[in-house]
């Protein structure tokens, strides 16, 4: 006898696993008294060698579609410019000045939480589109995201996030297949070999390093943030499921299942990435840029902890929607 | 040998490549973290490896796996006289001085952390990786008793049991061994507690790689140069010691050469020569547990030697696929 009903287990099975790594994380930290663990060397490892591995790895593996590239990567712009809005007027409300307030509620973390549960929830396929709105999440973090805190455009730090290559790479390996000689061949494989090897580690460190920071989380800190964090884990899913009904009106998501259902369970796995991700806290990302510049870091720490403590609870409830409605139409 | 060595396919050269090269590389890149950090950060990738991804991997190769107590005595046997002998003949030859004792340690006691567990688990898969975590376990073992009272003339147990993946791979075996199951309705969790642990214990692998070469961005050539031909016996001994213990196995009936009608048991046999060869060719730990360096820490320069192992692993696994998996190979 199972203890979860079928679709409840599905979430389960997808929701677990990350909470299981992110214990260990927060274990570590716990037990790690004198915070002897250099949290910026666990991230630089992330950055730049593990994310564009697990980018490049899961993106070359399967055939790029750019009208889905433009659907999911459109989805994560219009839901970030849908959130300033909303974000500046909470933030005039909380009669704060600095714009740093505001990147928590803007953006999410699209990597930490987002990933695993999509690879474990969708497989390869979901990790891939979760991929492409990280993407986007990330690019439009590095240059509005940091124009907002820092008042200028920062084109020289987008340009070098390196899982932009890793995505036009990938991209590129997906699309083009050249006629190459064997040695070449026998080399790509051994290089694709081990870009799987190190894209094995992103997942895991991801969790571990936030685990890591919620162990530092104080309760009586957590106040400040509650607005933020509501806004950001009610308000995303409610505009991405209205972007959604957009969609389908549109008809660049067609309902209903047609004569092709890979291609209809493609369309509604494509909907479940852009819910989940609407759905997550805000990312670790956006209070490192107000560390950087000093733009209310305070207030960005609280709200991604309460997002993040929040998430637990509100995560699994999308997933039930997801489940329940999305995949089940 | 010609014969043997002349039976490697060019296939199975293409398949140690794509093993060693992505390896080589990943050692590259966490080189080139260590230079960024000025290897700072040792103890951030050490605690991660430690307290998470080691238990992880440990309990992830062994709780599917059943470990007979032939193969932890095999196994713990070959490590004690692979890492013992040397020292020990060492501390005989050079008398009785502590310091040159202290600096024979390090390039013949085996890392069998840092390069052992990924190169095992991509080589040979799920056993070979069991097998890796076994040998790495006695090693850790033998840091803490042989290594710590040759270094510092007192043994220091305590340190072995406070090394987390002691007690991921005792709860791991437990499983594996018991006949009790978890009641039904928290199988599921069970089973995707067990799951959180394979991804992370995947993670474990790059990690490890990436361990082995955060210390090499200290290396400096020069260094290298003047050290490299005192290295060469360290490097070179380990290997050959461990091919003499299998050929003495062997003898002894212990590690049956004969495929019989069992070729999956044939095949194991050979996966534990294999990782104790293997084994016995890794660099100097650089993972001796943290608690151990309160009676004795690493020399630096004793990480000079980890560049020259990773040619002669090259070799070695050429040799391994030429003279262990020859019979298997049919």
């Amino acid at each position: 006898m199972s203890l979860f009903s079928s679709e409840m287990s599905l979430i389960v099975q997808a929701v677990l696993p990350s909470f299981t790594i992110a214990f260990f994380g927060f274990l570590l930290g716990r037990f790690d008294r004198n915070r002897e663990l250099n949290q910026k060397t666990v991230s630089n490892m992330v950055y730049y060698f593990f994310t564009p591995c697990l980018v490049f790895s899961s993106l070359h593996k399967r055939s790029f579609d750019f009208q889905e590239f433009a659907l999911i990567g459109g989805a994560a712009l219009l839901l970030i410019s849908f959130m300033t809005p909303v974000a500046f007027y909470f933030k005039r409300r909380a009669r704060v000045r600095e714009n740093g307030y505001c990147l928590p509620i803007i953006f999410m973390n699209t990597g930490n939480i987002s990933l695993p549960i999509a690879l474990l929830l969708f497989g390869n396929e979901g990790l891939a589109k979760a991929i492409l709105f990280h993407m986007m999440n990330i690019l439009v973090l590095y240059s509005f995201g940091v124009y907002l805190v820092s008042g200028k455009p920062d084109l020289k730090q987008f340009f070098k996030i390196p899982a932009l290559y890793a995505t036009l790479l990938g991209a590129l390996a997906a699309t083009t297949d050249p006629q190459l000689p064997a040695f070449v061949e026998q080399g790509y494989a051994i290089l694709y070999k081990g870009i799987d090897v190190l894209a094995y580690g992103a997942i895991p460190l991801l969790i571990i390093n936030l685990g890591y920071s919620m162990s530092a989380t104080r309760l009586e800190a957590l106040k400040e943030g509650m607005t933020g964090a509501t806004l950001r884990l009610v308000g995303g899913p409610l505009l991405a499921l209205a972007l959604i009904y957009a969609y389908r009106l549109g008809g660049w998501l067609p309902p209903s299942a047609g004569l092709n259902p890979l291609a209809a369970l493609g369309y509604r796995t494509t909907e479940a990435i852009i819910l989940l991700n609407a759905s997550m806290p805000g990312p670790v990302m956006a209070y490192l840029l107000n560390v950087k510049f000093d733009n209310c870091p305070q207030k960005a720490a609280s709200m991604l902890a309460v997002g993040t403590l929040g998430g637990i609870m509100t995560i699994p409830l999308i997933l039930s929607l997801i489940t329940g409605t999305l995949m089940a139409g | 040998m010609a014969s043997y060595l002349s039976s490697v396919t060019p296939t199975e050269i293409q398949m140690i490549f794509r093993v060693f090269i992505p390896f080589v590389a990943i050692a590259v890149i966490g080189m080139v973290i260590g230079r960024w950090d000025e290897c700072r950060h040792q103890k951030t990738l050490d605690k991660l490896l430690c307290c998470v991804f080691l238990p992880c991997l440990s309990f992830t190769a062994l709780h599917r796996y059943e470990t007979s107590l032939r193969e932890l005595l095999l196994t713990g046997l070959a490590v004690l006289v692979l890492t013992g002998l040397p020292p020990l003949l060492g501390r005989l030859f050079a008398g009785r001085s502590q310091a040159s004792g202290v600096r024979g340690l390090p390039p013949l006691f085996r890392g069998g952390a840092s390069l052992l567990l990924p190169l095992a688990y991509l080589l040979f898969g799920t056993a070979g990786l069991a097998k890796a975590v076994l040998f790495y376990l006695f090693v850790q073992l033998c840091w803490c008793t042989l290594g710590a009272w040759l270094a510092g003339g007192r043994c220091c147990p305590g340190s072995f049991f406070r090394i987390p993946s002691l007690y991921a791979a005792a709860l791991a075996m437990m499983a594996a061994g018991s006949s009790l199951r978890a009641p039904e309705h928290l199988q599921e969790f069970v089973w995707l507690f067990e799951k959180g642990a394979a991804i992370t214990a995947m993670g474990a692998l790059p990690l490890l790689i990436i361990n082995f070469g955060y210390p090499l961005g200290r290396i400096g050539w020069g260094g290298l140069k003047e050290l490299l031909p005192v290295r060469m016996l360290g490097v070179l001994s380990g290997p050959a010691l461990a091919f003499f213990l299998v050929l003495l196995y062997r003898r002894l009936g212990w590690l049956e050469v004969e495929t019989g009608y069992d070729i999956l048991s044939h095949i194991d046999r050979r996966t534990t020569e294999a990782v104790l060869v293997l084994g016995a060719s890794m660099p100097a730990s650089l993972l001796a547990p943290a608690a151990l360096s309160r009676c004795w820490s690493p020399d630096v320069p004793s990480r000079l030697g980890l560049l020259g192992r990773v040619f002669t692993l090259c070799a070695v696994l050429f040799f391994i696929d030429s003279l262990i998996f020859f019979d298997a190979r049919g």
